[in-house]
């Protein structure tokens, strides 16, 4: 299983500060529009995320943004 | 499986929020969430969760308390640092985050950082410097750039105009007490995390006593500045950095001095009272027989002890158990202006200490005796300092009296005894307080106390004058 960036759509203010700090290139602009009339981030399935966090501590709104790590070796601190 | 996500520090759902109450209050890409959630995850590493208290301020951020699962207090503009200073030494192990943006703490709050700063406070501030007024619409804050333009400066911060830019962080590092200043951004990836780790450094310092902590962090707006988040950020690196330079300002975290606790201790209301008044005996004598709230107003001029006699007196009642008030009146001069106190002592709750129709009038000079004379309520006293004043009364309705005061505390040698003559007169010749509770009372009201046994005797002299001289002789017939 590869390393997973989560958006909660209903959360996401789409300010995609997000999308500049991720080094992979794995998020992207989504086509929908949430309930508060925002445009969310989506993730590109395609990229390899590895699981940095950077898109989690650049994002401005708690809990829009989870990463889901594979390796379970490595220590993570949260964001 | 690992996870990052945000700190539990923070409500999932903001159950003090109105509408939404899923997302913050925030503009899209504010700085403000960053930079609290970085505060929530340090929060929860250093396991003090239930010790922080975080102090929201006037601004963007006033609601913050609808995000902290911690202590909140919402403070007055700008005085977190106050509010602070004092839950700290109340509980001396809170940790407590006092959080302000450049308005509310460079601007209106000035005084309040700089002391607490000066003081070396055992606080952690985080000062969020987006060089504008975000809340009331991009108006210029002490910290907006030169040109830039805001509400207020339409075309541009000029510095012959509007002064330059006021750097905080340099401001508070130029003082000896803070044991952490630094300065950090939330632009760039790398200074997001320098951001963190400085975030996590000032909240340690607190929790291990080091002293004052201030992280000043540079912080998008993009609604006011008119930018897109991501240019936003982009304008801190570009042009913000260029004139607020992000470094570390001072660090004494190598000198690992933990601060002694500067707290005061607690005191239940008895210990306090004997503390101020360095006298507990004088309380709780048998009350006098008054029926309604009385009134006594000591007017003169300043220097004749008007104020310390109301104190006197209210002392003294106080010892009798009643309630009381004290309400002076002065000029700014200490001595030769206006001086009145108006005192009422009552058996019950005193409503309002304001009275405009005494029942007993001490008239110190001339100027107060025709001031006051006609306000004394019908069947009221008046006594008069004889020495100084000869004028008429005119009123047939009150009872008067005349003491020498002035001379007879000159007399003794101090002059500024006029009032504790006046204040014995009134005791003597009314039931509002007794002479041996005034007497048990002036150790505490008075300010020198080594003139305690000449006012004793004073008082003694007095006592005297009105028990041989009344109620023969009155201040109509002394003429």
């Amino acid at each position: 299983m590869k390393n997973l960036v989560k958006c909660d759509v209903q959360r996401c203010k789409g300010c995609y500060v997000c999308i500049s700090h991720c080094p992979k290139g794995c998020l992207t602009i989504d086509s929908s529009i949430n309930s508060q009339g925002y445009v969310p981030v989506s993730t590109v399935s395609e990229a390899d995320c590895i699981g940095c966090g950077m898109c989690v501590l650049s994002c401005p709104e708690p809990f829009a943004l989870k990463v889901i790590k594979e390796n379970k070796d490595r220590v993570c601190k949260s964001a | 499986m690992n996870t990052i996500e945000t700190s539990s520090v923070l409500y999932t759902h903001y159950e003090r929020k109105e509408g939404n109450q899923q997302t913050t209050h925030y503009c899209p890409g504010c700085g403000h969430g960053v930079i609290q959630k970085m505060i929530a995850s340090a929060i929860e590493e250093l396991g003090v969760q239930n010790r922080a208290i975080f102090l929201s301020p006037v601004g963007c951020s006033v609601f913050s308390y609808y995000y902290y699962d911690t202590g909140n207090i919402q403070c007055s503009h700008g005085r977190a640092p106050a509010v602070g200073t004092g839950v700290k030494r109340v509980l001396p192990d809170s940790v407590v985050v006092c959080y302000q943006g450049d308005g509310d703490l460079a601007g209106i709050g000035m005084t309040e950082i700089i002391h607490a700063a000066n003081r070396g406070e055992q606080l952690t501030v985080f000062f969020i410097n987006n060089a504008t007024y975000g809340m009331t619409g991009g108006q210029m804050a002490p910290t907006t750039l030169l040109h830039e333009k805001t509400l207020t400066t339409p075309f541009g911060r000029e510095s012959e105009r509007d002064g330059k830019p006021l750097a905080m962080a340099e401001v508070i590092a130029s003082l000896d007490a803070p044991a952490y200043v630094r300065r950090c951004a939330v632009s760039s990836t790398k200074e997001l995390l320098r951001t963190r780790e400085a975030v996590r450094i000032g909240l340690k310092n607190q929790v291990d006593k080091l002293g004052f902590s201030f992280i000043e962090i540079l912080s998008p707006c993009p609604t006011n500045w008119k930018m897109s988040a991501v240019e936003s950020r982009n304008h801190i690196e570009q042009v913000m950095k260029q004139f607020y330079p992000l470094k570390t300002f001072v660090d004494k975290r190598p000198e690992n001095v933990c601060i002694k606790n500067n707290s005061f201790p607690l005191m239940n209301d008895d210990e306090l009272l004997s503390l101020l008044t360095g006298d507990l005996t004088a309380r709780s004598f048998e009350s006098p027989v008054i029926d309604s709230p009385k009134t006594i107003t000591i007017a003169g001029f300043g220097g004749q002890g008007i104020l310390s006699g109301g104190t006197l007196l209210a002392n003294s009642a106080m010892a009798h158990g009643l309630d009381v008030s004290w309400l002076p009146s002065y000029g700014p001069e200490m001595r030769g202006g206006k001086a009145s106190v108006t005192v009422i002592v009552s058996d019950s709750s005193i409503p309002s200490p304001l009275d405009e129709k005494p029942d007993f009038l001490l008239a110190m000079n001339g100027p107060s005796l025709q001031y006051y004379k006609d306000k004394v309520k019908t069947g009221g006293t008046i006594i008069v300092n004889s020495t100084l004043v000869d004028d008429e009364i005119g009123r047939d309705d009150v009872n008067v009296y005349g003491i020498p005061a002035t001379a007879m505390a000159q007399e003794a040698l101090i002059p500024s005894a006029a009032s504790v003559v006046m204040v014995t007169s009134l005791a003597v010749l009314s039931e509002v307080v007794s002479v041996f509770s005034l007497k048990e009372s002036l150790n505490a009201s008075l300010k020198r106390r080594e003139l305690l046994d000449a006012n004793m005797d004073l008082m003694k002299t007095a006592e005297n004058y009105i028990t041989s001289n009344f109620l023969v002789n009155n201040y109509n017939k002394k003429v």
